[in-house]
């Protein structure tokens, strides 16, 4: 028995090398797309300056550019790229619906809800373009609190509700609930008030300062830690929630810490960023392929560094690196993650009900 | 050889009157004022029994779209038309208006009264019409897609004046069209060059009979104009740079060369750092790019609708190191506004725009009009 | 080997059913069952009478609407999630489908109330996974994926999951539900095997009542009003099978425990022969509705012998030739006419 458990190990030391070889191809990858993000933007700025931007401390405009939008904007695309994927990935498992995203249960519904109130709301009274002087904080604040109360109902709505399907369509119609009050605002705005709301609906990685990028960080890093933790519980979730209680899983205690960490990851990126669509769907299917496997001690380290390097790449994008004009970035992250979410659902033959 | 001098005068006075005669003509076909200013999107012809408006492009990217109407005067004999359904009987005595601007110029003709609905009341600067709206005398007949057609009826004005974004702008009024009231649709904001915008007014001229009125406010607004303009080109020394407008997130909207706004600078004698682009639209540039760029301005005007330099902060911080901030030389365009939002230089500016231009010039070239107190424009603190 | 025999279950007025809305639905009378350690219990019932509730609120994945359970002398409700998961292991007939999962990800699963916050597998967890995995047959699939395993197989993967659960009590619903009968014999001989050598309590149902009652320790026979344990043998001897199906078209067989179709009665025949052969040939003039006859009938069958290698038929002094119990059975069926 001894020798036969020495060569399955050895099977697993294998191939838990080729699983540490695709880390460090990520991680490189990362730090090259950083490094690119920081080197390639809007205004052209040869390398050689962007170094001397960097290393030496002239007070060039250039270094303003590279210290003062460039890096904190990588740095950002970085760790919007990380939360977003990572709460998709939670949110597919534990519905077991491969189009499940971190705005599946409403978060950005609710965020778009609170800004909506303060960009749209306030129709007759306030200049419309005032509110823009009124600063992105009123804005960050009424997003969190829209997010969360959706947050909030779902939670109430969740551990009422036995089945999980239920409370995944109670979370979509939530959703397009809200999406209709929206629109019911909007209806009611002039072209100013709706062009400020369009804006901020196509999200933004460059409109942070400091402070904001500081919680940014640290909410993300909670969120990430949080999701370590439940690394175990997803695994179980896998089987569905039955099999899952039979193993002996806390199947509400799971779905408790699983929400509430992708609220943290969704709602902060959605509160500073805006909406910022289908990474958070098609980052976990790619990980999946490139890893082949469910097991998520593997799928949450490595969805953490795709989704970092493939926000990069779209921010490097959206750049448009040699024209002036910028694209926003939610059309970027659309047009890569559609093309892979329809590659993986042609991929499959049977899809009801697997992912 | 008297009569030969008597002839030669009378032919040379036959032949004069003659050009003068066909150039009054001329002018009367295409009422263009030439050379310096050419209001590019609408005519004006007199013809016999009637006045013939023609309408062109009255939206963003359109091509080819003439609308044209035939203005006939109450109580006269009704002329044979080509199409009697674009007749509309003038003088105005009740208008809808959707945009300030041609509020302004019913005002400058006396008319403010027959003023009876606007799109947005809260936007209004006028006192005379804020104080007929309180009486209960003008109607908010809502925008775009939302128009309160059944208040637009209430009102049964004799014509009502929109300004369309898009094609979809007709589409809003065809439920109005069909329930027989007429509609003009006014492109005097998509003229580029400022005298031409003020032009607009001799269209309010011909729908209040009130032409002579119009055509002379015109003609003065033409004059102090050019007079100014050519003083600025003679006394200037320099061309200071100017950064426009703020940014939207990422992405900082930049008026283009052949804007507006831009053609006023340059009359006013600055540099519009985006002089040289060309494009219908406002370019969605990013913010790095601008930031560039605006840190070589000296001035930055039209800062949105922000009325303090913590609101530019707010927006941005690092708008803060642009050295027009730092140095204090932030003006914006909302010296005249009410509680309620409605900024005077979005009504009036474009018909007085010498007084734009004084405004202007005056933040430039300070040492130049010492005496002048700003209209429209203010210092942000 | 002497078998520590305790009682590790007892159901105590049971009352499973479900809440729709406000109203409680039960299922069935209140329950009293119980179950030793090492005993292999069959649960058996018609369907839809609410085994599968039964099986369900047993692993504390429902709750009962009225009456307790016992493991161990201590009622479920007071064990934690966990505790309960280390004691009880459970399968359905659920399927799960997912992909990228390999079998051995899957019998790790079972590991999941044993290994630490992070789920890190141990060696004694992977040796025990190994185990479960040969136990169940399934080593050469080790590494593929259950996505592409036919139904018995998965089934398989998760009977070693439970396996590697390592529980002293595995409830299982229909575990032989999609195996050819190759492997449903495998897998009950293996359930045997636990229950008999490991000690594990095994409670599963199943619509197989041959493999049932030749096989498990203890029966419960699910009932409209009543539940009835015992040895397969006591229910027998008591005729409680009988009861199971109130059909006219088909009858239990209490002297062998079989189901034979209540056929219309054609007539009896004689056959002469006593060897292997008999039995089988019984059988085929019993599924054309024909039974045996003691005496000698006018027509009658002669089973092959040394001298002839074909059955006959005699019939009015005509001997007819068959070469095999189709062609007999073929022609019984279609000429002879009751008598």
């Amino acid at each position: 028995m001894k020798t036969v458990v020495q060569k399955e190990l050895s099977v697993d030391i294998k191939s838990g090398r080729n699983v540490r070889l695709i880390f460090l191809a990520l991680l490189l990858l990362i730090v090259m797309f950083l490094i690119l993000d920081v080197f390639l933007g809007s205004v052209n700025i040869k390398a050689s300056e962007v170094i001397s931007a960097i290393f030496k401390n002239s007070g060039s405009n250039y270094e303003t550019i590279i210290l003062k939008f460039r890096l904190p904007k990588a740095i950002t695309a970085l760790v919007v790229g990380v939360a977003l994927s990572l709460s998709g990935l939670q949110m597919q498992t534990v519905f077991r619906n491969p189009m499940a995203g971190p705005y599946v249960l409403g978060i950005s519904s609710g965020a778009s809800l609170g800004v909506a109130f303060v960009i749209l709301g306030f129709s007759s009274n306030i200049a419309p373009e005032s509110l823009n002087g009124l600063g992105n904080w009123i804005l960050v604040v009424a997003s969190w609190v829209g997010a969360g109360a959706v947050m909030l109902l779902i939670m109430v709505i969740s551990s009422r509700v036995k089945d999980i399907m239920t409370v995944l369509i109670l979370g979509i119609m939530l959703s397009s609930g809200i999406s209709a009050i929206v629109t019911i605002m909007q209806y009611f705005s002039n072209e100013t008030m709706l062009k400020a709301y369009v804006i901020w609906t196509m999200g933004s990685l460059g409109n942070l300062t400091s402070g904001q990028l500081n919680v940014l960080l640290i909410s993300v890093l909670a969120g990430v830690i949080l999701s370590l933790f439940s690394s175990k519980m997803l695994n179980a979730l896998l089987i569905g929630e039955n099999y899952a209680g039979s193993i002996g899983l806390n199947v509400r205690f799971a779905r408790a810490v699983i929400f509430i960490c992708t609220s943290i990851l969704a709602g902060s990126v959605t509160a500073f960023c805006g909406p910022i669509g289908f990474i958070g769907i098609a980052v976990p299917h790619i990980v999946r392929i490139i890893f082949k496997t469910s097991d998520h001690k593997i799928l949450i380290p490595g969805t953490i560094l795709m989704g970092g390097a493939i926000m990069l790449v779209s921010d490097i994008i959206s750049q448009l690196p040699g024209s002036e004009s910028v694209l926003p970035v939610n059309a970027v992250t659309s047009l890569i993650g559609i093309p892979v979410v329809i590659w993986v659902i042609l991929r499959k033959r049977n899809y009801s009900g697997s992912f | 050889m008297h009569v030969l001098k008597s002839i030669t005068i009378i032919a040379l006075f036959i032949i004069s009157g003659c050009r003068y005669s066909n150039s009054r003509t001329a002018d009367e076909i295409s009422d263009k004022v030439n050379q310096i200013t050419k209001a590019e999107r609408f005519t004006l012809e007199k013809k016999n029994g009637w006045t013939e408006i023609k309408i062109i492009n009255p939206w963003q990217g359109a091509s080819g779209v003439n609308q044209i109407f035939y203005l006939v005067k109450r109580g006269s004999k009704m002329p044979k038309l080509p199409d009697s359904s674009s007749v509309i009987f003038v003088p105005v005595q009740k208008i809808i208006c959707t945009s300030t601007t041609h509020i302004a110029m019913i005002e400058a003709l006396g008319e403010v009264n027959s003023v009876v609905g606007v799109s947005g009341t809260n936007l209004i600067y006028s006192p005379e019409v804020i104080k007929n709206v309180n009486k209960g005398l003008v109607g908010d007949i809502g925008y775009d897609a939302n128009l309160n057609k059944e208040l637009i009826l209430k009102l049964s004005p004799d014509l009502i004046m929109i300004y369309g974004i898009g094609s979809e702008s007709t589409g809003y009024v065809g439920k109005v069209k069909e329930l027989g009231i007429k509609v003009i649709m006014n492109a005097d904001y998509l003229e580029t060059d400022p005298l031409s915008r003020t032009e607009w007014i001799k269209l309010f001229g011909a729908l209040y009979c009130k032409e002579n009125l119009a055509d002379s406010i015109f003609k003065t607004e033409v004059e102090k104009y050019i007079k100014l303009k050519t003083y600025i080109e003679q006394n200037i020394s320099g061309r200071p740079k100017v950064l426009l407008g703020l940014p939207f997130k990422d992405t900082w909207y930049v008026s283009s060369g052949n804007s507006f706004i831009s053609k006023l600078i340059s009359d006013a004698g600055g540099d519009y750092l985006w002089r040289d682009t060309e494009s219908s639209v406002s370019m969605p540039y990013g913010i790095e790019n601008v930031y560039l760029r605006g840190l070589t301005a000296d001035y930055w005007l039209n800062v949105g609708s922000i009325s303090s330099r913590n609101e530019i902060s707010a927006v941005d911080q690092r708008l803060n190191d642009l050295p027009c901030f730092k140095n204090d030389n932030l003006f914006n365009n909302n010296k005249r506004v009410t509680s309620n939002g409605g900024n005077d230089y979005w009504e009036s500016g474009s018909l007085y725009p010498h007084l734009l231009l004084k405004d202007i010039a005056t933040i430039l070239h300070p040492e130049v009009f010492k005496d002048h107190e700003l209209v429209y424009y203010r210092k942000i603190y | 080997m002497r078998k520590d025999i305790k009682e590790i279950l007892s159901l105590d007025s049971l009352k499973i059913g479900y809440f729709s809305g406000k109203n409680e639905n039960v299922l069935l009378p209140p329950l009293n069952a119980s179950a030793d350690s090492g005993e292999l219990i069959a649960v058996i019932g018609r369907n839809g009478i609410g085994k599968s509730t039964l099986l369900r609120t047993l692993t504390g994945l429902q709750q009962p609407l009225g009456g307790e359970i016992y493991y161990s002398g201590k009622n479920i409700r007071e064990y934690s999630r966990m505790e309960l998961a280390h004691k009880v292991g459970y399968i359905s007939t659920e399927i799960v489908r997912i992909n990228n999962m390999s079998v051995y990800d899957m019998v790790a699963l079972g590991r999941f109330p044993h290994t630490n916050w992070i789920g890190k597998i141990e060696m004694t967890d992977h040796e025990k996974i190994m185990d479960a995995i040969e136990m169940t047959s399934m080593k050469r699939y080790c590494r593929k994926f259950v996505s592409e395993l036919s139904d018995g197989e998965r089934q398989k993967v998760m009977i070693a999951r439970i396996l590697a659960q390592d529980t002293g009590i595995m409830i299982m619903d229909e575990p032989t539900a999609f195996l050819d009968i190759a492997a449903k014999y495998e897998i009950l001989h293996l359930l045997h095997l636990l229950s008999g050598r490991n000690n594990k309590t095994i409670i599963f149902s199943t619509h197989d009542l041959q493999m049932a009652i030749s096989q498990s320790d203890k029966i419960w026979l699910i009932l409209d009003d009543i539940l009835i344990e015992g040895a397969p043998e006591d229910l027998m001897i008591a005729g409680a099978f009988d009861h199971l199906f109130d059909s006219s078209t088909v009858v239990f067989n209490s002297d062998n425990g079989t189901f034979s179709f209540r056929s219309q009665n054609r007539g009896t025949i004689y056959i002469d022969g006593n060897n292997s052969k008999r039995y089988w040939t019984k059988k085929a003039i019993n599924r054309v509705g024909f039974s045996v006859s003691n005496e000698m009938t006018s027509t009658y069958i002669i089973l092959p012998s040394e001298r002839n290698s074909h059955w006959q038929i005699s019939a009015k002094s005509i001997v007819r030739e068959f070469k095999s119990i189709y062609e007999l059975i073929t022609c019984l069926d279609k000429e002879v006419m009751p008598t």
